[in-house]
C-alpha cells in the first residue's frame, strides 16, 4: 500500500525552494497584502497608526452624526439602494402629463415623462421636472390653520363637517366653491354629487392662465365649448398666432414632441415643416420660427382677418358668409405681403401634406373662431387639429374670468356665507379691478385648501394643507381624453389632503381616502367585473389605453361666428400678460430650480422685468434694467425693464406669477419678494392685452442674467467662431455636409472657413479608446426649442444647488447644462428683426480634455469609456480646469451652497449622486450613475439581447426629459446605437475641433426652412 | 581717490563707494542702523505695515471661513486678483537673485551695496507670492495634496500640471534664494555679534552666524559656497518665471496660449524686480543715510536695465498683436482686439503707458540720475507690471463661447488680500532693516579702494599699497586704517 501524502498546495507538493524559504519565515507575508506601490500591510498599519495619532491634530473636522435605521418590517419588493419607478400623472392648469416617478427607499426624487403616455412621449417641461422640489419645500403649509393658529385635521374635519351639515340643511344657500382647473373625472363626479347635496350652492372654476377666449371662439364655431388639440407632425406648414405652443401654452410636451418630428432631417430627402409665428411677444415658439411677423399682440387679429380675406378670395373654398364682413387687409405693405405669401403656402398644403394654424390664448374669441374655420377649410380637422370636450373645468359654460367676476359680485353683495377655495389663489391672481381680497373678506367662513400659506390662505378662516400630487390619489384626463391615474409615491409629508378628499368631505361621501374615492368612482363607471385587473393595468401603465372620449366634432355651420365682433387694436404702447414658462401663474414661485432658470430669450433669472424691444426702448427713452412704473387703466405698479431684441414695437411683455412673498427662501437665496406682481394692473376687461404706459422712475434695477454679453454687438466674430452652424433648407439640400465646413453664407461656405486651422497636436500621447463601451451624445439643434427642460432635469438628477439671485448675478450659477442663446440678424436690418439660435452646452467630454492635464492633483481624469470624470473628494479647488475648459462648462462651489438645507430637501436628493462640498469643481458627468446602473443591468442580463437593451436604455436626465428628443445618448462604439446613427448624419459637427480636444458631444446643425418668396 | 580730475573720470568709472569711507566707518554706518534704538519713523512705518498685515489676516481668515465666493470670481474668470498678485510678487522677487547671482557671476562689483536688500526683497516678495497659491484654492486644508508626499492613497500629484511645476519652481527658488541670502549674511552677522552689547543680541547673532571667526578657512569655504549658490541661483532666475508663464502658456485659452510667454515673463520680471529695488532703495538710502554706498551710479545702472527690459516687454506686447493677426485665428485676434478696446481696455492702456511709454524717459541721463524721477518712474513700472498680469489673467473673461462671457469685478476682499501682502512685505522688510545689516558690509569693503592690493594708503598717494588688507578682512580689522 502506497503512502498517502497530505499537502496544502502545489508548492508544498513540489517542495520548491521558494516554499522552503517561505517556511523559514516566521510570519509569512501574503503577497496579495501588498499594495500596488509596494508598501506592505505592516508598513501600511504602521503608517495608519501614525496617521491616527496625527489625526488628533486635525480633529476639528466635524462629521455629521448618522444613524442607520433598519426597516422594522421590510416593504415588499423594496431592495435598499435600488430605485423604484411608479407611473403617475399630474396637470398644470388642467393640462395633463403622464409621468414616471423614481423613488428611493420610499422618497420620490425624480420625475420623468412616461414614454408610453400618448400626450407625453417621455418628455416633460421644466415645471414638471421641478415639482418634486415643491413636494419637499419646507415652506409648505404643514397643518390646518384656524384663524392663523395651527390645529389638526381631526379638529378641522369636525368643524368643517358641522359647517357642511348646516349648509346641506338649507340646500347650500350662501355656499360657494372656487376651484382651480381640475381635469379629474372623479372630481367631476363629486361635483355632480355636490350639486345634488347643495342644490343652491355656486361652483366656480378659476385659473389665472385660462382658455376663455378659445372656449368662446370654439363655442361659436361648434355650438359647444371645446378644446383644440394640435398634432404638428401632421402639418408641413405650422402657423402660430401669438401662441407659445412650444413654450408654456397648452399641451407643450405633446406639441413640442410632434412638431419636432417634422424637423429632424435624417437624410437630404427628408421633408421639413415650416413654422410661421405672428406675435408681439418673443416667445419660445417665436425663437423657433422660420418666419416671424413682428406685430403687437392686439394687431394679430388684423393679420388673421387679412389671412382669412385671402382665403375668402378662393372660390373653391366654402368660406362662411357670416365672417366675410370682418375681412380686410391690414393695409401695411410688409404685413400684407407676408399674409399673401402665407396664404399661398397654406393653400398649397391643402389636400397635401397638411398644415396647422394655432391661435394663442391671449387672442380674442374671433381669432380662435376664424382659425378654426381656416383649419377646417384647409382640411386639417381630424389630421393636425382635433377638438375635444373641455373637461378641465367644472362648469363649462361660464368662463374663468366671468366666473370669478360673478363670485366677486356675490361676495360683495354679501350673499356668500361660506366660501371654499380648492387649490386656487385668487387673492394673488385675480385681476386688480376685481379687488378680490376685499370681496373675499366679506364671506363669513372662508376655507382654503392650499399648498402654501399663500395670499388666499392667509386671509381664510380655515387654511387646509393641500396634498402634493405625489402624495395623493387622483385621476387626470388629458385634453385628448387620455385617462391617467395619479398614483402617490409617498405618504403626505405634512398631513395634506387632496381636492377630491375635501370635496368628498363636503358631499359626505362614504369613502374618505383618496384611493377609495377614485377607485370607487371607476369601479362604478367601469363595472365591478374585471375591474381589479383593469385598475392594476392602469396603475402599471399610468394611463388607460382606451380614451375617455375620442370623437372630433364636425365643424358646424358657424352662425355664432357672426356674433363675434372684431376688436380695435390698442393704440400706442400695449402690454401683454404672459405666463412664465417656469413659474407659470405663480404656482412655482417658491421653487428655486425654476426661479433660477434663465428666461429663454432675456436670460434673466430670479425676476420678471417688463420686456421691451430695442426700438420701443429707444422711443420711450428707457435703458436696460431701468426702474419703471407700469400704468394700465390708471393702475400703477413699480417694475423694471429688460431690453431685448425681437419684441414688437410698442409692445411690452409682463410675466405673470412673480412678486409673491414667501418670507424666507432656501439658504443663499433671496428672501422676501422675488420679481413684480403684475396682477394688480390686469383687469377683467383686458386681462391679457391692455394699453399701457411705461415711464422711468429713476434708478437702475439689479438683474441677474446668466448670459450677459449682448451677443448682437458687432465685431466679436461670431460667424467665424462656427459654434452654431446653420443653413437654409434649400442650401442644405445642395450641400448636405455643410456643417463640417462651417456656416453657410448666401449658400456658400464662408471664405474664411477655407483657412482651417490644422488640428493642434498634443505633447502627450493620446489615450486609446478601444473598450466595449464608449459614451457619446448628439444634440439636434433643429429639434431643440430652447425650452430649458434639460437644465431643470439635470438639477433634479444631479443634486445641483440653486445659488440665488445674488450669486447668479455674480456669474456663479451651477447648471451643468446651460442653454446658450444667440441672436442672428441680417446686416442693415433693425435690431429687433432677429432670429434666435438655442444651443444646449454641457461638458463635451473631450477625448483630449484640456481640463485634465492642468489639475495638479489629478482630480479630473478620463475613464476608459471616454468620460471626463471628476473626483470631488480629490479636488482641492484650484479652478485651473475651469479656466482651461474652452466651453466653460465647469462649475465651482464658491460657497457651501448645500449647507443648512432643511431636512425635507435632503429627502429629495438623488442618493446616487454626491452632494458637493464647498471649494470643489463639478460638471456634467453624462449621468454616470445611470451609465453604471445600465452597465450593471447589462452584466446581470441573461441573454445578449437583454444586455444590449440595458445598454441602449441608458439615458441621461437631460435626454430623458427633453420633450423633443433633441438629445441622444449612447455607446458610440456600437455602430447601430442611436447616438452612432446620429453622429453619422450629414449635419453632424463638433465644437472647437481645431483645438484637437475631440469632443464626445456632437451637434446636428440647424436648418431653417424659410419661404423663398419672403426672402431669408 | 578724491584727486581724480574730470579727465580721469571719463577713463575710470566712478567709485562704487563714495564719501571717503574707511573700513571702520563702513561698519559703523551699516551697524549703527541695527544697533541704534528704532527711530520714530521706523516705528510709525512699522505700525502702518502691521496694519497691512492685519488686513491680510482678516482677509485671509474671512476667505477661508466663508469660501472663495467672497472674492469677485465668477464662472469664466476663475482666476482673479490672487493669481495676478502671485505673478506680480514672483516677478518682483526676481531682481534680488538676479543682482546677487548673475551680477556676481559676471563680476559686476557695483552690485555689492544693493544685493543684500535686493535679496531680502526677493525673499519677502516670494513669501508674499506664496500666500496666493495657498489661499486661492477652494479647499486650503487639502493643499498638501499638491505636494509629492507619499500617502496611503497611493496618489501622486499630476506631474503634467503646470501648477505642480510651479510648486517645484517657486519652492526651489525660495529655498535657494534663502540659503544664498543667509550665506551672504554670515560674516556680517558675526560682525554684529562681535559688536553686540546685549546678551540676547549676542546669542541671537551668535547662533545665526554659525561660529564665524573670519578665519582664512572660513573665507575659503564661504567663497566656494557663495559661488556654488550663485551658480545654482542663476538658472533659477530664468526658470521660475518661465514656469510661472507656463501656467498660462500651457493652457488652450486665447491670450494665454502663447509661446512668447517664457522670455516675455522673464523680461517682465526683471523689469518689475528692478523697479521695486529702486522703489525701496531710493527712500532707504535717504532715510538711513546710505547715499555713499547706494550711489547714483547704482540707481542709474538699474534704470538702464529698466529701460532695456521695458523695451523688451514692449516688443512682446507688439509681437503678441502681430501674431494674433498673423495666426488668422479668430479667437486669438478677438482676444487682442478685446484687450485693447474691450471692457478691460482701461487696464490695457494703463499697462502700456506705465511699461512702455514712461520708461522711455530714462533715455535722458538727467532723469535716470535724478532720484525723484527714478522713484516716480519705478512706481509707474510697478503699477504697469501689476496691470500686465491683470490684463493677461483677464483673457479669461472672453474666450471661445460668447455665451459664457462675463466681467470680473474684484471685491474688497480681493483688494484686502492684495493690500495685506504689502503689509506682510513691509513688516518683514522693516524688521530686516532693523535687525539685519541691510548692506553687505564685508562685500562692500571688498570693492573699496582700500581693498585693492595696489591701494596706496591714506596719505600715501604714489606709494604702492603694501599696507593693503585682504579684500575680505573682517570689519573691525579694516578699521585700523582710520
Amino acid at each position: 500500500m502506497s503512502k498517502k501524502r497530505y499537502w496544502r498546495n502545489l508548492e508544498e507538493l513540489e517542495n520548491t525552494p521558494e516554499f522552503q524559504a517561505a517556511l523559514a519565515r516566521e510570519f509569512p507575508e501574503d503577497e496579495t497584502a501588498k499594495s500596488p506601490d509596494g508598501t506592505s500591510r505592516r508598513h501600511f498599519i504602521g503608517l495608519m497608526g501614525a496617521s491616527i495619532a496625527l489625526s488628533g491634530v486635525t480633529g476639528c473636522v466635524r462629521r455629521p452624526v448618522q444613524h442607520i435605521r433598519p426597516y422594522a418590517k421590510a416593504p415588499e419588493d423594496l431592495v435598499p439602494g435600488i430605485a423604484q419607478h411608479y407611473a403617475t400623472a399630474t396637470h398644470i392648469a388642467g393640462r395633463a402629463v403622464g409621468l414616471v416617478v423614481e423613488a428611493h427607499e420610499g422618497r420620490p426624487t425624480k420625475i420623468e415623462g412616461n414614454p408610453d403616455h400618448p400626450q407625453t412621449f417621455g418628455g416633460t417641461t421644466g415645471m414638471h421636472q421641478a415639482m418634486v422640489l415643491n413636494l419637499f419645500d419646507p415652506a409648505r403649509l404643514k397643518q390646518p390653520m384656524q384663524g392663523g393658529k395651527g390645529t389638526d385635521w381631526a379638529a378641522a374635519t369636525a368643524a368643517l363637517k358641522a359647517q357642511f351639515d348646516t349648509l346641506k340643511a338649507n340646500g347650500g344657500n350662501g355656499f360657494a366653491v372656487l376651484s382651480e382647473a381640475l381635469p379629474s373625472p372623479t372630481a367631476r363626479d363629486l361635483r355632480e354629487r355636490f350639486a345634488a347635496a347643495y342644490p343652491n350652492a355656486k361652483f366656480f372654476t378659476f385659473e389665472s392662465v385660462h382658455d376663455d377666449n378659445q372656449r368662446a371662439g370654439l363655442s361659436a364655431a361648434f355650438g359647444t365649448p371645446h378644446v383644440a388639440v394640435h398634432r404638428a407632425n401632421e402639418a408641413r406648414v405650422v402657423v402660430s398666432f401669438d401662441s407659445d405652443f412650444l413654450g408654456a401654452e397648452g399641451d407643450v410636451v405633446l406639441n413640442s414632441n410632434l412638431w419636432a418630428r417634422n424637423r429632424r432631417l435624417r437624410t437630404v430627402e427628408d421633408k421639413m415643416s415650416r413654422l410661421y409665428a405672428v406675435e408681439g411677444v418673443f416667445s419660445i415658439t417665436g425663437t423657433n420660427a422660420d418666419h416671424r411677423l413682428r406685430v403687437k399682440s392686439s394687431e394679430v387679429e388684423g393679420v388673421v382677418l387679412a389671412l382669412a380675406a385671402e382665403f375668402a378670395k378662393d372660390p373653391q373654398l366654402a368660406f362662411p358668409e357670416t365672417l366675410k364682413p370682418h375681412l380686410k387687409a391690414t393695409g401695411k405693405a410688409a404685413t400684407d405681403k407676408f399674409v399673401e405669401v402665407l396664404a399661398r403656402d397654406l393653400l398649397a398644403q391643402r389636400n397635401g401634406p397638411g398644415s396647422l394654424l394655432i391661435a394663442g390664448r391671449r387672442q380674442p374669441a374671433l381669432v380662435h373662431a376664424v382659425v378654426a374655420v381656416l383649419n377646417h377649410l384647409l382640411g386639417n380637422n381630424g389630421r393636425s387639429v382635433h377638438y375635444f370636450p373641455d373637461h378641465r373645468r367644472f362648469d363649462a359654460d361660464a368662463g374663468d374670468l366671468a366666473g370669478l367676476k360673478g363670485l366677486t359680485e356675490l361676495l360683495n353683495a354679501g350673499s356668500v356665507d361660506t366660501l371654499l377655495v380648492l387649490g386656487a389663489n385668487p387673492v394673488y391672481s385675480a385681476p386688480g379691478d376685481l379687488a378680490f381680497a376685499e370681496a373675499f373678506k366679506k364671506a363669513k367662513t372662508k376655507i382654503a385648501l392650499a399648498e402654501y400659506l399663500d395670499e388666499t390662505a392667509k386671509l381664510a378662516d380655515w387654511a387646509l394643507p393641500k396634498a402634493h400630487f405625489l402624495e395623493s390619489w387622483g385621476d387626470v384626463l388629458g385634453t385628448d381624453g387620455t385617462l391617467s391615474i395619479q398614483q402617490p409615491t409617498i405618504q403626505p409629508l405634512w398631513a395634506g389632503k387632496s381636492e377630491i378628499e375635501v370635496l368628498a368631505l363636503a358631499v359626505g361621501s362614504a369613502e374618505t381616502e383618496g384611493r377609495d374615492i377614485v377607485r370607487a368612482f371607476w369601479k362604478k363607471r367601469e363595472g365591478a367585473v374585471g375591474f381589479y385587473k383593469k385598475w392594476r393595468t392602469w396603475l402599471a401603465d399610468g394611463f388607460s389605453k382606451t380614451p375617455f372620449f375620442g370623437v372630433t366634432p364636425s365643424f358646424k355651420a358657424p352662425e355664432g361666428i357672426g356674433t363675434l365682433a372684431p376688436s380695435a387694436p390698442v393704440a400706442g404702447l400695449e402690454v401683454a400678460f404672459v405666463e412664465s414658462p417656469f413659474v407659470f401663474d405663480g404656482r412655482f414661485s417658491n421653487n428655486a430650480w425654476l426661479l433660477e432658470m434663465p428666461d429663454p430669450v432675456t436670460k434673466v433669472t430670479w425676476d420678471n422685468p417688463i420686456a421691451i424691444g430695442a426700438a420701443t426702448a429707444a422711443k420711450l427713452g428707457l435703458k436696460d434694467a431701468d426702474k419703471v412704473s407700469l400704468e394700465v387703466n390708471g393702475k400703477k405698479i413699480d417694475a423694471a425693464v429688460v431690453v431685448v431684441a425681437g419684441i414688437a414695437d410698442d409692445q411690452a411683455v409682463a410675466y405673470l406669477g412673480w412678486g409673491r412673498d414667501f418670507g424666507s427662501f432656501l439658504p443663499y437665496h433671496e428672501t422676501g419678494v422675488v420679481g413684480f406682481n403684475v396682477n394688480p394692473v390686469r383687469s377683467t376687461a383686458a386681462a391679457d392685452i391692455a394699453g399701457a404706459k411705461l415711464s422711468a422712475t429713476g434708478g437702475t434695477y439689479t438683474l441677474a442674467r446668466t448670459q450677459i454679453f449682448d451677443s448682437q454687438a458687432p465685431g466679436f466674430g461670431f460667424a467665424a467662431r462656427q459654434l452654431v452652424r446653420e443653413a437654409e433648407y434649400a442650401d442644405f439640400q445642395k450641400n448636405p455636409k455643410f456643417a463640417k465646413a462651417g456656416i453657410l453664407e448666401h449658400g456658400k461656405p464662408r471664405p474664411k472657413a477655407a483657412v482651417v486651422h490644422p488640428p493642434e497636436k498634443g505633447i502627450y500621447e493620446e489615450l486609446k479608446y478601444d473598450g466595449q463601451y464608449q459614451w457619446g451624445m448628439a444634440i439636434d439643434l433643429n429639434a431643440c426649442t430652447g425650452c430649458g427642460t434639460c437644465m431643470v432635469a439635470c438639477s433634479a438628477e444631479n443634486n445641483i444647488s440653486p445659488v440665488g439671485k445674488d450669486q447668479t448675478r455674480r456669474g456663479r450659477e451651477m447648471h451643468w447644462i446651460r442653454m446658450d442663446r444667440y441672436f442672428v440678424s441680417d446686416e442693415g436690418k433693425p435690431a429687433d428683426e432677429v432670429q434666435v439660435v438655442h444651443q444646449p452646452v454641457a461638458c463635451q467630454h473631450c477625448e483630449n480634455a484640456p481640463c485634465e492635464n492642468v489639475c495638479p492633483v489629478a482630480a479630473t481624469t478620463h475613464s476608459p469609456e471616454g468620460l471626463n470624470e471628476m473626483a470631488y473628494n480629490r479636488c482641492i479647488g484650484t479652478r485651473y480646469c475651469a479656466n482651461n475648459c474652452p466651453f466653460k462648462v465647469r462649475r465651482f462651489n464658491f460657497y457651501n451652497f448645500a449647507k443648512d438645507y432643511p431636512e425635507t430637501l435632503h429627502m429629495g436628493r438623488n442618493p446616487n449622486v454626491t452632494v458637493r462640498f464647498r471649494g470643489v469643481i463639478e460638471k456634467c458627468t453624462y449621468c454616470v450613475q445611470r451609465i453604471n446602473a445600465g452597465r450593471i443591468a447589462s452584466k446581470k442580463a441573461t441573454t445578449p439581447e437583454a444586455a444590449a437593451a440595458a445598454i441602449n436604455a441608458i439615458t441621461p436626465a437631460c435626454a430623458q426629459a427633453c420633450p423633443t428628443d433633441a438629445i441622444v445618448f449612447g455607446n458610440i462604439a456600437d455602430k447601430e446605437s442611436a447616438v452612432s446613427r446620429a453622429r453619422a448624419l450629414d449635419r453632424e459637427y463638433r465644437l472647437l475641433t481645431e483645438l484637437n480636444v475631440k469632443p464626445r458631444t456632437s451637434y446636428l446643425a440647424k436648418v431653417r426652412n424659410p419661404n423663398p418668396e419672403l426672402g431669408s | 581717490m578724491a584727486t581724480h580730475d574730470s579727465q580721469s573720470e571719463t577713463i575710470f568709472p566712478p567709485p562704487l563707494v563714495s564719501g571717503n569711507h574707511t573700513f571702520h566707518s563702513v561698519t559703523e554706518a551699516v551697524c549703527s542702523v541695527v544697533e541704534a534704538p528704532p527711530s520714530k519713523g521706523w516705528i510709525a512705518s512699522f505700525l502702518v505695515a502691521l496694519m497691512g498685515l492685519g488686513i491680510l489676516g482678516i482677509s485671509v481668515g474671512w476667505l477661508i471661513w466663508e469660501g472663495t465666493g467672497v472674492w469677485g470670481l465668477n464662472q469664466p474668470v476663475s482666476w482673479g486678483l490672487a493669481i495676478v498678485n502671485f505673478v506680480f510678487w514672483v516677478g518682483i522677487g526676481h531682481a534680488g537673485t538676479l543682482i546677487s547671482a548673475i551680477l556676481f557671476l559676471f563680476r559686476q562689483k557695483w552690485r555689492t551695496s544693493i544685493n543684500r536688500f535686493a535679496e531680502a526683497m526677493t525673499i519677502f516678495a516670494v513669501m508674499c507670492a506664496l500666500v496666493f497659491p495657498t489661499i486661492h484654492v477652494g479647499r486650503v486644508w487639502l493643499l498638501y495634496w499638491a505636494l509629492p508626499i507619499p500617502n496611503q492613497m497611493g496618489m501622486w500629484p499630476n506631474f503634467k500640471s503646470p501648477l505642480l511645476w510651479d510648486v517645484f519652481a517657486v519652492s526651489t527658488y525660495f529655498t535657494v534664494s534663502l540659503l544664498f541670502w543667509f550665506t551672504g549674511l554670515i560674516p556680517d552677522l558675526a560682525t554684529l555679534r562681535d559688536r553686540a552689547k546685549s546678551k540676547v543680541a549676542y546669542w541671537a547673532y551668535g547662533i545665526a552666524s554659525l561660529g564665524w571667526r573670519g578665519a582664512n578657512r572660513h573665507w575659503q569655504n564661504y567663497e566656494k559656497a557663495y559661488l556654488i549658490l550663485a551658480g545654482l541661483s542663476a538658472p533659477l532666475v530664468l526658470s521660475v518665471h518661465t514656469i510661472v508663464s507656463f501656467d498660462f502658456a500651457v493652457s488652450v485659452i486665447p491670450g494665454w496660449h502663447t509661446t512668447i510667454f517664457p522670455p516675455y515673463f522673464v523680461a517682465g520680471a526683471i523689469f518689475s524686480g528692478f523697479a521695486m529695488v529702486i522703489t525701496l532703495a531710493v527712500p532707504a538710502r535717504k532715510i538711513f543715510k546710505l547715499e555713499d554706498f547706494i550711489t547714483v551710479r547704482h540707481i542709474e545702472n538699474m534704470n538702464k536695465i529698466i529701460l532695456t527690459t521695458g523695451m523688451m516687454v514692449g516688443y512682446a506686447y507688439a509681437m503678441e498683436f502681430f501674431i494674433a493677426w498673423y495666426s488668422a485665428s479668430e479667437y486669438e485676434s478677438y482676444t487682442f482686439v478685446n484687450r485693447a478696446f474691450g471692457p478691460y481696455a482701461w487696464a490695457y492702456w494703463i499697462m502700456v503707458s506705465c511699461n512702455v511709454i514712461t520708461p522711455q524717459l530714462f533715455w535722458s541721463k538727467k532723469i535716470r540720475t535724478n532720484m525723484t524721477w527714478s522713484f516716480i518712474l519705478s512706481i509707474f513700472v510697478n503699477i504697469g507690471m501689476w496691470f500686465e498680469r491683470f490684463v493677461i489673467t483677464m483673457s479669461l473673461h472672453r474666450d471661445f463661447l460668447p455665451s459664457a462671457w462675463d466681467y470680473y469685478t474684484p471685491t474688497m476682499w480681493d483688494f484686502g488680500c492684495f493690500i495685506g501682502t504689502f503689509g506682510l512685505f513691509f513688516t518683514l522688510f522693516l524688521l530686516f532693516l532693523k535687525f539685519l545689516p541691510s548692506i553687505a558690509i564685508a562685500e562692500v569693503k571688498g570693492v573699496m579702494p582700500q581693498a585693492d592690493p595696489h591701494w596706496e594708503g591714506y596719505g600715501h598717494h604714489g606709494d604702492h599699497g603694501h599696507e593693503a588688507q585682504p579684500a575680505h578682512a573682517t570689519a573691525d580689522k579694516g578699521g585700523h586704517h582710520g
